[in-house]
This record gives C-alpha cells, sequence and structure tokens, in this order.
C-alpha cells in the first residue's frame, strides 16, 4: 500500500469496519453495472490492506452514499484512495493535464477567443481573472498537496 | 432562503457555454433577482477530476471562496460548482481539524474564515420563483421533456431535503411543457469520458435507450456537464439546459441551438 493516506487512516477515518457488507452501494452504481469499479470490492480490499482495483472508473455520482445504511462516505474514501494513487503518479492523463491547466490558468477549463467573441456578441463581459485570486490559488496549492501534470 | 446573493458562475459555463450564462442573467434579471458578481473569483476545483487530485487544495481553494462570500449566499449555475461549494461548506461549519487547517491558510492570504454560505443552485432557486416565473412568461415551451437533473444535482436536493426532480417537473408544467420522467436517475456517464471512453459510453448509450423509449422531444439538464455528454458525445436526442428553456419563456430572444451539437428548438406559442 502507498505511503500516501495509508489504509489503516483511511479504514478509521471512514470507520470502515461498519460495512455490512450488504452490496447496495454496488447496486446502485451505474459503473459498476457496466462492469467498471464495484465500491463493495473497493471498501474490502482497503479493509484488508489489499490495493483497490478499477478506482478511476469511478463517476463520483454519489449514489453509494445515499444508499449506504452504514453513513459510510464511499465518496470521499474514494477520492483520497484516488489521491493517494494520482501522488504515486497513477491518474488518467486528462485530470492530470486539466489539473496543469488550473495551475497556469486559474480555470480546469479555461476560454479561448471564440467563446471570448461569443460572450462579446452575448453582451457578456470578458473573462479576465485577477491577478490576486491566481496568487492566492497558487498558494493554496503550494500549501497542500495537488497532483498534476508539471 | 435570502435573496442577496453572489453568483458564481463557475469555469465551464462561462468558459465554454456562455449562452447558457446569457440565459441565466436574463433569467435574473427578468425576475428581479438581486446576484452581484463574485468577487475575486477562483475555480472550484470540480468534485470529480481536480478534486481526486488534491483534496486538501479544494477545500482551501472553496475555503477562500467561502471566505470571500462572507456569508452571503451563492447562486451557482454549474451542479459541479454546486456541489463542491454545498459539500465544502458543510465540511468547513464543523470545528475540527480541517477547519482550523483552512482557517491557517487563509491567514496566510490575509483572508478569514468566519461562517460558510448557503449555496443555491439554479434549479432550486427557478423553483423557489415560480408564482415570479408564472407571471413574467411570455412565451409557453410546449415540448415534451426528459427530465434528468443529473446526478450531482440529484444528490445536492437529497441533502436539502429536496427533490431534484420534483421542482423540475414543476418547472418544466409551470412553462406550458410536459415533463417525462425515468423510473430512476439515469447517469450520463460523462464523468468517464477520456478516462474509460468505452465504459463511458456505455452508460450513456444505457441511459439514452431508455429515454428513447420514454418518447421524449429532448432531455432536460441544469447540469453543464450532462448537456454537453448528451449533445457532444451522445447526439441521439437533443438536449436543453433549463436555463435556456425559462430563458425563452421569458422572453430571451436568442435561438442558443445554433450553438448546440445536436438541435432542436421548442415551438412557442
Amino acid at each position: 500500500m502507498s505511503e500516501h493516506h495509508p489504509a489503516g487512516d483511511l479504514r478509521s477515518s471512514f470507520h470502515l469496519q461498519d460495512c455490512l457488507q450488504c452490496s447496495q452501494c454496488t447496486e446502485r452504481c451505474p459503473s459498476a453495472r457496466h462492469g467498471g469499479v464495484r465500491p463493495d470490492e473497493v471498501v474490502s480490499a482497503v479493509l484488508e490492506d489489499r490495493e483497490p482495483q478499477g478506482i478511476w472508473d469511478c463517476l463520483l455520482c454519489h449514489r453509494c452514499l445515499e444508499v449506504c445504511p452504514s453513513d459510510i462516505d464511499i465518496v470521499m474514501l474514494m477520492t483520497h484512495l484516488r489521491h493517494r494513487s494520482a501522488l504515486d503518479g497513477v491518474a488518467p492523463d486528462r485530470f492530470l493535464r486539466t489539473g496543469s491547466i488550473l495551475v497556469k490558468e486559474g480555470r480546469g477549463f479555461p476560454s479561448n477567443p471564440r467563446v471570448q467573441k461569443q460572450r462579446e456578441e452575448l453582451g457578456l463581459s470578458p473573462l479576465v481573472d485577477s491577478d490576486r485570486a491566481m496568487r492566492e490559488l497558487g498558494k493554496i496549492i503550494s500549501r497542500t498537496r495537488f497532483a498534476y501534470e508539471r | 432562503m435570502r435573496d442577496d446573493f453572489l453568483l458564481y458562475p463557475g469555469c465551464v459555463i462561462p468558459s465554454k457555454l456562455p449562452y447558457l450564462e446569457a440565459a441565466a442573467v436574463f433569467i435574473l434579471e427578468r425576475l428581479e433577482v438581486t446576484a452581484s458578481p463574485f468577487p475575486e473569483f477562483s475555480c472550484c476545483f470540480e468534485p470529480v477530476g481536480l478534486r481526486s487530485l488534491g483534496p486538501e487544495t479544494w477545500l482551501g481553494a472553496c475555503g477562500r471562496l467561502h471566505s470571500l462570500a462572507a456569508g452571503r449566499p451563492l447562486l451557482t449555475l454549474c451542479d459541479g460548482c454546486t456541489l463542491s461549494l454545498f459539500e465544502s461548506g458543510r465540511i468547513l461549519s464543523h470545528e475540527g481539524t480541517e477547519r482550523r487547517e483552512v482557517q491557517g491558510l487563509m491567514r496566510e492570504l490575509n483572508r478569514s474564515l468566519e461562517q460558510v454560505s448557503e449555496v443555491v443552485g439554479l434549479l432550486e432557486l427557478l423553483h423557489s420563483r415560480l408564482e415570479s416565473i408564472k407571471r413574467c412568461m411570455v412565451k409557453k415551451q410546449r415540448i415534451r421533456l426528459l427530465i434528468h437533473p443529473g446526478c450531482h444535482c440529484e444528490h445536492i436536493c437529497h441533502e436539502k431535503g429536496l427533490s431534484a426532480v420534483k421542482m423540475m417537473e414543476d418547472i418544466v408544467l409551470a412553462l406550458g411543457g410536459e415533463p417525462v420522467t425515468p423510473s430512476e436517475g439515469l447517469c450520463c456517464g460523462g464523468g468517464l469520458t477520456s478516462v474509460n471512453d468505452a465504459l463511458g459510453r456505455n452508460i450513456m448509450e444505457d441511459a439514452l435507450d431508455g429515454m428513447e423509449a420514454l418518447g421524449a422531444e429532448a432531455i432536460i439538464t441544469s447540469c453543464p456537464f450532462c448537456f454537453t455528454q448528451f449533445d457532444v458525445i451522445g447526439r441521439r436526442i437533443p438536449v436543453l439546459h433549463l436555463a435556456e428553456l425559462c430563458a425563452w419563456a421569458l422572453g430571451w430572444e436568442v435561438d442558443s441551438t445554433s450553438f448546440h451539437r445536436t438541435r432542436l428548438r421548442p415551438s412557442a406559442d
């Protein structure tokens, strides 16, 4: 297991020992229905100190959260497992690229000249991010463990 | 619900789908909703990809946004932003390590985090102004619409004790349309685009099969990610954003469907 977010910490932070293995999370999961990640197996893997499979196939749709009788926050568990994986260098290129764009431009989804022209035609103000906002965001990123394509 | 909103438009709508922002601005003006521009805007680190790259970074960035709002309610146009700001607000409203760490970060920025803001998505706002919408409506939108709030919108509403599906049905009916509701919420699969395209497409096609069987003329959603997934990747059923439908009913003259990949314009009275 990774040095980031050790499994023991995740087990206690998310009180995974309360999991009833009822699999309601997996029955509601659109990814699992199509052969993607199984949330119940991810929880079992962390409990048994195994490497969870398919974490990047999770849509983070929150349906598992709504049906869990033990109120286990599977969404944030999955988020932390993904973060751990990203810090270990394993994450989808799409997300890492978006992270890199955000670091450089202050927005994960930046504009372009064509959209700026559309904005003008629609009577909207141009998108201009303030220097102060960019500086502050940069400081938050530098003080926390953000994984992105460098 | 306080009504001195700060408008938090997010990244996706202003940067990729500005006609949805224009429609929303038109609605707010027509309904006389006070919504000031958000000061010193920065990204919310949407909850699928970016939050996974740094949950602490996400909480810090959202903490900064709550700090800037200083208790004023946030009106959001994107359900990804709504979820980010709502969930971070819930974490930061409790005394604990995470709140203390974000307060420390804010001090480094010469800011303070004393309180978190209520977060209201466009669907919830419009539903709260239903009578006003009926009074101001100038063109009924007669169209059979598949109700699709989207997973994140449905979850936020669930957490608030509201039903996103019921609110969207009420709005469509009030605007003169006919709502068609699937027996369970369907996922657009958009979170997997360029991550696991085959799996994402299977999830979307399954949803579209169910939607087609219900015979709607178009899908209606309040989520820009679902909107883009169905409009650009799916391309089987036209999709309308809630802001467009409502703005047309209130007299907006822009044919925003000219920007869509999968086009349809409802007939108006």
